[in-house]
């Protein structure tokens, strides 16, 4: 009985040791080790959003850094030119990300399939190009925050880190949590539904075009405030940092692939190792990126559901169980 | 009052007119059969009725209300559910969970409700023992009977099949067939369209036929089935 009972609710254990370990972090990790772990869960984050669309929604979009590099700099903005006080630049960022995630959306949805692909790349180009204009935020090669509102924010460096690595760690754990709960709801049965077969799904009452739009536009918002919080971290702005297609849309491809697509546990599983082959081996230069490649195609030829769907070869157990059972009643 | 009525439905691909100028109505209850030659526009009737194609011209009303521009998923939740020629299992998912999705969609049920109902409709079509299995490994048969099964789990007023019967054996057809007349029992109104003939007209009460595009006969079955241009048309398969 406990035994079982202990199988059914061990991940919840997991779960919740992983949340406690990582909200104690700063308290046992010295700055660099910290200033990283945030960078991962800004990276989970985004991969594990990414994973939505694409992984269960099939809409492959390779313009996220759009959004990301949006945030940071509506963030920038209202800091630089409206001297609004950090802390509160935050909520408007994301109600300007569900502003202009309406129009782009509106835009990107009149394409499909690999069209939808680079439209979503040329939009981000677009914003690029959009944002290297504005002179008041340095053009082209980019601007600082004000230190004033830096240490309105947080009087001493280490207090800074700390208080956005909790922001991130928040962040992190509403896109996965808030994914997990999404995906035992119906809507969560609907999406899958819509991964396999978008006109059978239709065709039992789910309102596909209307999900797919929703969640794109609550994603790109959400990305939106990742942004600002990396940008944060890093003090400084630019827009070739800001818009990267490297660092917010291939790399978030590359873990979310590497982790396994269309499953929860995929991208969790992808950051860590991509963290871990960015430490050993990023020294190799452009050999780093050839690896990267070399393996991701390999996963793609050979192991398209990634690690996770090795782990899943040997052992049924999930760190986010989302079936829904019939007949095994105990399993609910 | 009609459940369903039709007219002047047409579809065109370029300068294919798939569906032309068809129109009927259908009370509620009735079991409707639809013959008709590989490319005489019945699964494209299907794909306008569900909504899963615009319409070129024409209208329909369903309940008394003009759907004609609706999207799928609204047809759907009003009760019209359907059947795909080529099976369309949702892969990933278990097979309770591929019902799952039609009854607390289409269905509206709440999820003890849908639960119940599911596991109803699993037992009914002999799919309860695979009811935790992944839809995609299914063999033909269970695949059909879980297109069946889907279809139903919406609790629709209208169901559209779509060749169910196709490529089944003799004895895996008789069993499907059983399965339909028995829905028969309930107040379903079903449009069957079928290219094996012989397992359509035992359970329908009215036949119509297709032919490029065109409603070519539309009556009680076996008389409509004897008329000699019917009986042309069916010369190579049935004779
Ligand atoms: N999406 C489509 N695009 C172009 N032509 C189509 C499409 N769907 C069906 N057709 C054509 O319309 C005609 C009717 O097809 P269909 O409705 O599938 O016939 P049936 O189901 O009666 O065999 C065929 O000639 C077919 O090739
Ligand atoms: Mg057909």
């Amino acid at each position: 009985m406990t035994r079982r009972w202990l199988d059914k609710q061990a991940h919840l254990v997991v779960l919740a040791a992983l949340a406690a370990a990582l909200l104690a972090a700063p308290f046992a990790l010295g700055r660099g080790d910290l200033r990283l772990l945030t960078e991962m869960l800004c990276m989970l984050a985004l991969a594990q959003m990414w994973n939505l669309l694409a992984g269960y929604m099939g809409l492959i979009s390779i313009g996220q850094h759009a959004f990301v590099g949006f945030g940071g700099y509506v963030f920038f903005a209202l800091a630089v030119l409206a001297g609004v006080p950090l802390l509160w630049a935050l909520p408007l960022v994301l109600a300007a990300g569900v502003a202009v995630a309406l129009p782009t959306g509106l835009l990107a949805f009149r394409l499909s399939g690999p069209y939808f692909a680079v439209g979503t790349w040329v939009i981000a180009e677009v914003y690029r190009l959009l944002a290297a204009q504005v002179s008041s935020l340095g053009g082209g090669s980019g601007i600082s925050l004000p230190i004033a509102l830096v240490r309105d924010f947080a009087a001493h460096p280490v207090l800074r880190d700390r208080l956005i690595y909790w922001l991130c760690l928040g962040l992190a754990l509403i896109v996965v949590l808030g994914s997990w709960w999404l995906m035992r709801t119906r809507v969560g049965l609907a999406l899958t539904a819509m991964g396999d077969s978008e006109q059978a799904a239709q065709s039992c009452g789910v309102p596909t075009q209307r999900l797919k739009r929703a969640l794109y536009v609550v994603i790109a918002a959400l990305s939106a405030l990742i942004g600002a919080l990396i940008f944060l971290q890093k003090l400084r702005i630019s827009p070739a940092a800001a818009f990267s297609l490297n660092d917010w849309t291939i790399t978030i491809i590359f873990i979310a692939v590497l982790g396994g697509i269309g499953t929860l546990e995929g991208p969790i599983l992808g950051v860590i190792v991509y963290f871990l082959l960015r430490e050993y081996f990023s020294q190799l230069g452009n050999w780093y990126m050839v690896m990267l490649g070399v393996v991701s195609i390999g996963i793609m030829l050979f192991e398209p559901k990634g690690l996770w769907g090795i782990v899943q070869r040997h052992t049924r157990w999930r760190l986010f169980p989302v079936r829904h059972r019939l007949n095994d009643q105990a399993e609910e | 009052m009609a459940l369903l009525s039709v007219s002047h439905l047409s579809r065109s691909f370029g300068s294919l007119l798939a569906v032309n100028d068809v129109g009927f109505s259908l009370d509620e209850g009735v079991m409707l059969g639809i013959i008709g030659p590989n490319g005489a526009g019945k699964s494209t009737l299907f794909n306008l009725l569900t909504g899963m194609l615009p319409v070129s011209a024409g209208a329909i009303v369903f309940d008394g209300a003009d759907i004609t521009a609706a999207p799928s998923a609204a047809r759907a939740a009003m009760g019209i559910a359907r059947t795909f020629q080529i099976p369309q299992p949702f892969a990933t998912l278990s097979v309770y969970e591929n019902l799952l999705v039609a009854a607390r969609h289409a269905g509206r049920m709440s999820h003890a409700q849908a639960r119940d109902h599911c596991a109803a409709v699993l037992g009914r079509l002999g799919l309860r023992a695979l009811a935790d299995t992944p839809a995609g490994g299914l063999r033909l048969l269970d695949r059909k009977r879980l297109e069946l099964a889907r279809a139903l789990a919406a609790s629709p007023r209208l169901l559209l099949l779509d060749e169910i019967a196709g490529g089944l054996t003799d004895s895996e057809c008789a069993e499907l067939l059983a399965i339909i007349r028995a829905l028969r029992a309930g107040s379903v109104t079903i449009i069957w369209v079928e290219h094996v003939v012989h397992a359509l007209l035992s359970a329908i009460d009215r036949l119509i036929v297709m032919d490029a595009g065109r409603i070519i006969a539309d009556g009680p079955p076996h008389d409509t089935f004897q008329r000699r241009d019917v009986r042309e048309i069916y010369m190579g398969l049935d004779a």
